[in-house]
């Protein structure tokens, strides 16, 4: 069951829908009474406002993640109320619009917000499909398990190439390079786990014949320790992968919300200015 | 030939004898004091050396011209002998009391003669013998032996020895704990816990035995003691322990015979029976007192104020008992004396009435009266309190949340002369129910070992207990809508089994012909599923199972087994159905109970993965934690706030707990402290900082001294030692930590663990700032249905 299936998830899922049911209702009533509505008209205002405070309603989260000594409910229940109010404001701003979308500043505004609202809502689905897959790809490990151990191989490795010929010291450099993530390795983990060089028998016999014999015996077991690594680091990546997923949406989003702050303040202050309210 | 004539004639110079002879001599008093042994105090005497004896208990006050602080045996002694000298005392050493006759003479009635031939006229005798001539014995094979004693002389005398210690008195722990560190000891204790000894002792005991140090057979009595070893019945069976040396302490009796001899009479049978004796001290035979252990109390302040007391009350001075302003205090809504309260209160409850009076004293010396104001809570459903309860003015309404959540249900409404919180007396488990004042109600609240003494020496309160628990065990496992007065009918006829551990109660298929209550001990419940078999279920005191097989022709669908030994109160099917014929409505009643019952076995049969899942919580012993931590990882981001959270909460910015631990299918156990149900972190603890409050909260205080105990006694590696790292408040702190500095660690290691947030109103942080609701606590009372819940089924979405 995933973090849209529980009780609490069920219980808002009705409030939201409630909520979304209503909001459209008033717009549909208001267009009947302000027929010519827009940003500046009292119906528009009213949603502009209404909008402003749900923004405001919506930054809160953040804030209630970290106050962890809060009274005010869990913060279960306040991921739900944020995501159906992500969706209210996006309508409540629509609504504000009166579908006349001239003015450059509140286009960019609602062009962020739309971000902000796209951006969680690949959030929700993230956080909805992903916890599955990755607790697949960890059942066995968990990252400071695997990383611990990576480690020990590593130091195994460095000691059996230690004081070996130059060729054995770059079969193991080579060895070492392709366990080694390189620049953006945690970035590039989002196209795609890397597919690593052939370690089979072909590539083994190849390795071992660059060596001089006498130094075979420790290749081998270089290799055998290798072949470990590079499977751990595979377990290691592939959740990884999934963990990165479940972050890399709120690289988008919160930076995205904290301009949209901004963008609503400047909106305000200048259709407050120049707009004579 | 009369030798002398005397006022008084005291036998026995122990605490109580010495004290009435000081008394006398400092009233001029002509008296007689007369000791079998050749030195003062033998009972003291004999205490192994170097033994401490305690001045208890600390709210009486001590009264008297002998001495008596706590000290060593030696220390105490030692004073005892210089204050007899310097008040001149004449003792009689070498006399032993061999006849006494009361005779019809008015002015000197008793004619005493002693061992040397010697024959006393008394006005009055005060017998204060003790008992330490005549130890309780075990009546088994090879008890004669050299090797076996009922006293340690010196601890230092023995090294590297086995040596078995059977009691489970002060003095038998005692003797255990002095030899422990330098011996291999094994301590015998015939119940099931240490109910007579001082809670301290038991402590010590209880943390030896946790580290290994000292071997505790619960439950257990000696079968046959032999030159090297002894044999044992235990509840695992027949156990051979060595023991090249042996001390029998289990306490010692009154010589009854001699005393029923002399015209003394006994309340009641068996070995915890006590001489009569009035509030005097005066015995069945008028003019014959007994103080001191011979009339059962062994506190040696409270003998010393008897010795004192028993002086007045022979001259006829009116003179209060030591404990008296303390009592009067502890019962201030009643009248009179504290004895005439103390009878009030007997004629009021009656729990007290069969009770000995003296050891109501004791009672109410332990118990608070308490006043409760309408809607008042008592107690609380899953708290982890264990005082009983007896309402002495007002009602008290009963009611708690079934098992598997819903809404809170009245049980019961009771009223004064009633008691309750007999669950946790008996099984030492939380509370069961909700306890809440209808109106004003005064009550009585006695800790639970007071209680336990009480019941231990009284029959008829224990059997008022007992049948209390039945009778609302009944009420609420089978009959909730059925009157309390016809579930009496059913008391009678319930027996009690006690399978050893591992016996199989019932097989899955057998045909199901009773219903059975857990009284002590813990089962197991399994049913096959496919060719494994699998625990659905874990039971402990308290709980009720097999109630199905109580209707028509349905065989048992799981096989239960005990885990430990236990008792279990059984109710036959064919007295059920007696009943049920007398009382047809009961019938439904019964139907209406178990038809959730049916259904839970549907849906567990519906889903055996779950069933997997519970019987690895058990395998792992996640059981026996009361609130376990439990994350769904369907639903776990790994966003990590449930750590931050930890960390943030806690002055010492150190989480509590990590996200590393048992996986069992989608479900993680981290590894964070379970708050187990017998929490064996508490047991080691040298400045006592780890404590439990009601709640059931296991917390660690700040006078941890960081030795580690606790987390080296923790099986589950669930206490972590840390070095606090103090977090800074306000907005440079707030700034510091967002760009990533950190305060540095303090060098003192302590231990930590999770403490449920205890203070924190919101509850455990790492639940309240899950944002998915991945975490949660795992209540016992709803394993199956939390697990059936949670666990997703292969190839669902859950």
């Amino acid at each position: 069951m995933s973090f849209l299936g529980g009780s609490a998830a069920r219980r808002w899922r009705f409030g939201g829908l409630a909520l979304l049911g209503l909001a459209v209702a008033a717009w549909l009533l208001q267009r009947r009474l302000e027929p010519a509505s827009h940003g500046g008209s009292p119906g528009g205002l009213a949603w502009g406002i209404l909008a402003t405070l749900l923004i405001l309603a919506l930054v809160a989260f953040g804030w209630r993640k970290r106050a962890y000594r809060s009274r005010l409910g869990k913060l279960e229940g306040w991921l739900q109320v944020h995501l159906w109010l992500g969706l209210l404001v996006l309508l409540a701003v629509l609504f504000h619009t009166g579908w006349r979308f001239q003015d450059r500043l509140a286009l960019t505004t609602l062009g962020v917000m739309a971000l902000v609202v796209a951006s969680g809502l690949v959030g929700a689905f993230l956080y909805a499909l992903l916890p599955r897959f990755l607790t697949a790809a960890s059942s066995r490990r968990t990252p400071a398990e695997a990383s611990a151990q990576l480690n020990q191989q590593a130091q195994a490795m460095a000691l059996l190439a230690s004081g070996r010929s130059p060729a054995f010291q770059r079969v193991f450099q080579g060895l070492l390079d392709e366990a080694t993530p390189g620049r953006f390795a945690g970035w590039r983990l989002l196209a795609g786990r890397p597919r690593r060089a052939e370690a089979g028998e072909h590539a083994w016999s190849r390795k071992l014949g660059e060596v001089p014999p006498p130094e075979r015996d420790s290749l081998r077991a270089l290799l055998v320790l290798s072949r470990q690594h590079q499977e751990l680091l595979e377990s290691l990546e592939a959740q990884q992968f999934y963990r990165n997923w479940l972050e890399v949406w709120l690289w988008v989003h919160v930076p995205a919300s904290l301009a949209l702050l901004v963008l609503v303040a400047v909106h305000a202050i200048t259709a407050l200015y120049y707009r004579g309210f | 030939m009369t030798e002398g004539r005397y006022e008084l004639v005291i036998v026995g110079a122990g605490p109580g004898g010495l004290a009435a002879a000081a008394h006398a001599r400092a009233l001029g008093v002509a008296y007689r004091l007369l000791e079998r042994s050749s030195h003062l105090a033998d009972t003291v005497f004999c205490y192994q050396a170097g033994k401490p004896v305690m001045a208890e208990p600390a709210l009486v006050p001590a009264r008297s011209e002998l001495p008596f602080v706590a000290g060593s045996r030696e220390s105490v002694l030692e004073a005892w002998q210089r204050s007899a000298a310097q008040q001149g005392l004449a003792i009689s050493f070498g006399s032993e009391l061999s006849g006494l006759v009361r005779r019809a003479d008015p002015e000197w009635p008793f004619l005493l003669t002693t061992s040397q031939g010697e024959e006393l006229e008394a006005r009055h005798v005060v017998l204060a013998l003790g008992t330490q001539g005549n130890p309780r014995r075990l009546g088994v094979p090879g008890e004669d032996l050299s090797h076996v004693a009922t006293r340690l002389a010196d601890p230092k005398a023995h090294q590297g020895e086995d040596i078995l210690v059977v009691g489970a008195g002060d003095s038998a722990l005692e003797i255990a704990l002095a030899l422990a560190p330098a011996n291999r000891v094994s301590l015998v204790v015939r119940a099931a816990e240490i109910v007579r000894a001082k809670e301290s002792l038991e402590q010590q005991v209880l943390s030896l035995a946790a580290g290994g140090r000292l071997k505790v057979f619960f439950s257990s009595q000696v079968a046959e003691l032999k030159a090297e070893e002894a044999r044992l019945k235990t509840p695992e069976g027949e156990v051979v322990v060595a023991a090249r040396r042996v001390f029998v302490k289990i306490g010692a009796d009154p010589p009854r015979r001699q005393l029923e001899s002399w015209g003394v009479a006994f309340r009641g049978e068996g070995r915890d029976a006590r001489p009569v004796v009035d509030s005097r001290y005066q015995s069945s035979v008028p003019g014959l007192y007994l103080i001191g252990a011979v009339a059962g109390q062994d506190l040696i302040k409270l003998a010393i104020n008897q010795g004192y007391e028993v002086v007045e009350h022979i001259l006829g001075r009116p003179i209060d008992p030591a404990d008296e302003a303390v009592l009067v205090a502890r019962l201030p809504f009643w009248t009179g004396k504290a004895a005439e309260r103390i009878e009030s209160l007997q004629d009021e409850i009656p729990l007290f009435a069969e009770a000995d009076p003296g050891l109501l004293r004791e009672l109410f010396l332990a118990a608070e009266v308490k006043s409760y104001g309408d809607g008042e809570e008592i107690l609380a459903q899953n708290d982890y309190t264990s005082t009983f309860l007896v309402i002495t003015e007002g009602k008290v309404a009963i009611s708690a949340v079934p098992e598997g959540g819903g809404a809170e249900k009245p049980l019961a409404t009771l009223s004064a002369g009633n008691f309750f919180g007999e669950m946790g007396l008996i099984s030492g488990r939380r509370r069961n129910a909700t306890a809440r004042a209808q109106g004003a109600v005064r009550l009585v609240e006695i800790p639970r070992k007071a209680m336990l003494r009480l019941l231990a020496s009284s029959p008829g309160a224990r059997r008022m207990v007992d049948q209390a628990f039945l009778v609302r065990a009944f009420e609420r496992d089978l009959f909730p809508n059925t009157p309390e007065s016809q579930l009496w009918e059913l008391v009678g006829k319930a027996t009690v089994e006690r399978p050893d551990r591992g016996a199989t109660l019932f097989r899955e298929g057998d045909p199901g012909d009773a219903f059975y209550l857990i009284r002590s001990g813990m089962l197991r419940i399994a049913k096959r599923s496919g060719d494994r078999e699998i625990v659905v279920a874990y039971l402990v005191a308290g709980n009720s199972f097999g109630e199905t097989a109580l209707l028509d022709g349905t065989r048992r669908t799981a096989t239960v087994s005990a885990i430990f030994p236990s008792e279990l109160i059984r109710l036959s099917k064919a007295d059920c159905d007696a009943f049920l014929a007398r009382h047809p409505e009961a019938r439904a009643d019964l139907e209406a109970r178990l038809e959730p019952l049916r259904l839970a076995n549907l849906v567990l049969d519906a889903t055996p993965r779950a069933g997997e899942v519970l019987h690895d919580l058990i395998r792992h012993e996640v059981v026996m934690g009361t609130d376990a931590l439990l994350i769904d990882n369907h639903k776990c981001v790994r966003c990590n706030n449930c750590v931050r959270a930890c960390e943030s909460v806690h002055a010492d910015g150190q989480a509590r707990l990590s996200l590393s631990g048992i996986e069992l299918a989608n479900l993680l156990v981290p590894n964070s402290c379970w708050q187990c149900a017998d929490p064996l972190c508490m047991l080691d603890c040298p400045p006592d900082a780890i404590v439990r409050n009601a709640r059931g909260e296991v917390s660690i205080k700040s006078n941890c001294i960081g030795c580690g105990n606790c987390a080296r006694n923790c099986p589950y590696g669930n206490i972590f030692m840390v070095h606090p790292r103090p977090r800074e408040g306000g907005l440079a702190g707030f700034l510091a930590r967002l760009f990533g500095a950190t305060a540095p660690a303090s060098e003192r290691e302590v231990a930590v663990k999770c403490d449920l947030c205890s203070g924190l109103p919101s509850g455990p942080a790492c639940v309240a700032s899950c944002p998915t609701g991945a975490a949660l606590r795992l209540d016992p009372r709803t394993y199956r249905e939390t697990v059936e819940r949670l666990v997703d089924r292969p190839g669902g979405r859950g």
